[in-house]
């Protein structure tokens, strides 16, 4: 036990012999201070004790279990909802390498490593860590829970430690997880869909008198149609890439014949469908009766973002080159449709066809638009 | 091949769908075998019939995937197709040079396939 630095501020007894009234009223005056310090000291350890009190009543509140390891990776401390989640008395493991001893499981069912559990990263170092595991409690069950490490520091900042928090996210996993099929379920039924719709026109055609043109006609519109949906449920149905969108379409129809560029440009998915539509309508049309219908034809399709003015827009040129001799045509079919009224209308914007001598050129120009937020 | 009709097994979960892949398939001289639209039916039929060549719809609702059919399929070294209408990356376990034709599949892509194997 050390030893008060006040005891040997007493003065020694031959000093005393010298005025011992003084000595004795010096040493009243000690005793007084003495005892005026133990009460401040006696109230500071009151303080601190109630602080240790609140906290842990703080600790054992919280809706999460804690754990606390020391910087040799010792846990030292756990509340009760530790012991109530997992079912089993908290393991006070001396170290890292005991953490085994703790059954989480990984995604794939595989332990965890007892070096990979968040206490143990934050104590080699690192300052946040978390880890989704999947836990077999005491009682056999398992559930999917959270576990979050940071540092414990001394007043110097040094790491004398680790904390953990543990949250039970099994109801969450699971809403996910049921949304997850859900949602697959919903992309297979509605991909299926197209092909059935196929196969509806097929079975119905097959033994009627409609020109096998007709059919394949709208075989191959179809086609178009579910191209466009399917990119668009790779993308989660938020928006395409317009190159995509493009490349689908004419990739297929006219493979190596029509020269696309442009800046990267997102459009949204009833603007990407309906440009697909565009697309094949144009491309079928050249391969048809356009600069594709002779060897050496060829078309330019390029677009580009204008944002120089206050309404950014975008704006998309078609162009024939090398083909015949353009006529121009005053049928109003499916295909203009598609081309013009259908784009017009989704995009917002005005389409042109010009059927110059050369080639057709089919421009549009579109105001662009916020895109709903990802979410 | 022998003078016999070649003979194809047809797995798809759409019986729309797979009525009229028979359809074609059986009117360019093929013998369809099933059409099957459930997996424990699709491999019995891989393992135990008598067949030339295969096409398997990858995806067949609720999370069965003819993942396994295929297995047989490669064992008894017998060609097939995938046919899926997801991305052709998203077939995990397809291996190279396994046929991937995209839903809605085209009859000349069909024909296509079996003409090179049947060859």
């Amino acid at each position: 036990m050390r030893v008060s630095p006040l005891m040997e501020q007493v003065p020694a007894p031959a000093d005393l012999l010298a005025d011992p009234h003084q000595e004795i009223e010096a040493l009243k005056r000690r005793i007084a201070e003495l005892e005026a310090e133990t009460a401040e000291q006696s109230l500071r350890l009151r303080t601190k004790r109630l602080k240790l009190q609140e906290f842990e009543a703080m600790v054992e509140t919280a809706p999460v279990g804690i754990l606390v390891a020391d910087a040799s990776g010792q846990i030292t401390f756990g509340n009760h909802l530790v012991e109530e989640m997992l079912r089993h008395p908290i393991h006070f493991s001396e170290k890292v390498a005991d953490y085994h001893a703790w059954t989480a499981f990984d995604q794939h069912g595989h332990p965890i490593d007892p070096e990979k559990y968040p206490l143990a990263r934050v104590l080699e170092g690192e300052d946040y860590s978390e880890m989704d595991v999947h836990y077999q409690r005491g009682d056999g069950t398992k559930f999917w829970m959270r576990i979050i490490g940071r540092p414990v520091k001394d007043t110097e900042g040094h790491r004398i430690g680790a904390a953990v928090a543990l949250i039970d996210i099994d109801a969450e996993r699971k809403l996910q997880d049921t949304q997850r099929i859900l949602i697959r379920e919903l992309n297979h039924r509605v991909k299926n869909a197209f092909s059935v719709v196929k196969s509806i026109v097929n079975q119905s055609l097959r033994y009627s008198t409609v020109e096998d043109g007709v059919r394949r006609t709208l075989d191959n519109r179809l086609d178009a149609y579910a191209a466009a949906h399917g990119r668009l449920m790779d993308t989660k149905w938020q928006s395409g890439d317009f190159r995509d969108v493009v490349a689908d379409i004419v990739d297929r129809v006219a493979p190596g014949r029509v020269h696309y560029d442009g800046q990267a440009f997102q459009v949204c998915s009833g603007q990407a469908l309906a440009f697909s539509m565009a697309f094949y309508e144009l491309a079928t049309n050249a391969v048809k009766y356009g600069s594709l219908s002779v060897p050496g034809g060829r078309v330019d399709l390029k677009w580009e973002i204008d944002d120089t003015e206050d309404t950014p827009s975008f704006s998309v040129r078609w162009q024939e080159l090398g083909g015949p001799l353009v006529v121009r045509s005053e049928r109003k079919g499916f295909g203009s449709f598609i081309t013009n009224r259908a784009i017009a209308l989704e995009t917002g914007g005005s389409v042109e066809m010009d059927y110059a001598e050369t080639g057709v050129i089919w421009t549009c120009s579109m105001p662009i638009e916020e895109l709903p937020e990802d979410e | 091949m022998s003078e016999a009709m070649p003979r194809v097994l047809i797995v798809e979960d759409e019986v729309i769908v797979a009525l009229d892949l028979s359809e074609v398939i059986e009117e360019r001289g093929y013998e369809v075998v099933g059409p099957c639209s459930r997996l424990k039916q699709a491999e019995h039929a891989a393992r135990e019939a008598q067949i030339d060549a295969a096409f398997l719809d990858v995806n067949l609702g609720y999370g069965a995937t003819t993942e396994g059919v295929a297995r047989i399929l490669r064992e008894r070294n017998i060609p097939f197709a995938f046919i899926t209408a997801d991305a052709p990356d998203g077939v995990e376990f397809r291996r190279t040079g396994e046929p991937l034709i995209r839903k809605p599949a085209s009859h000349a892509a069909l024909i296509n396939c079996l003409e090179k194997w049947c060859a």
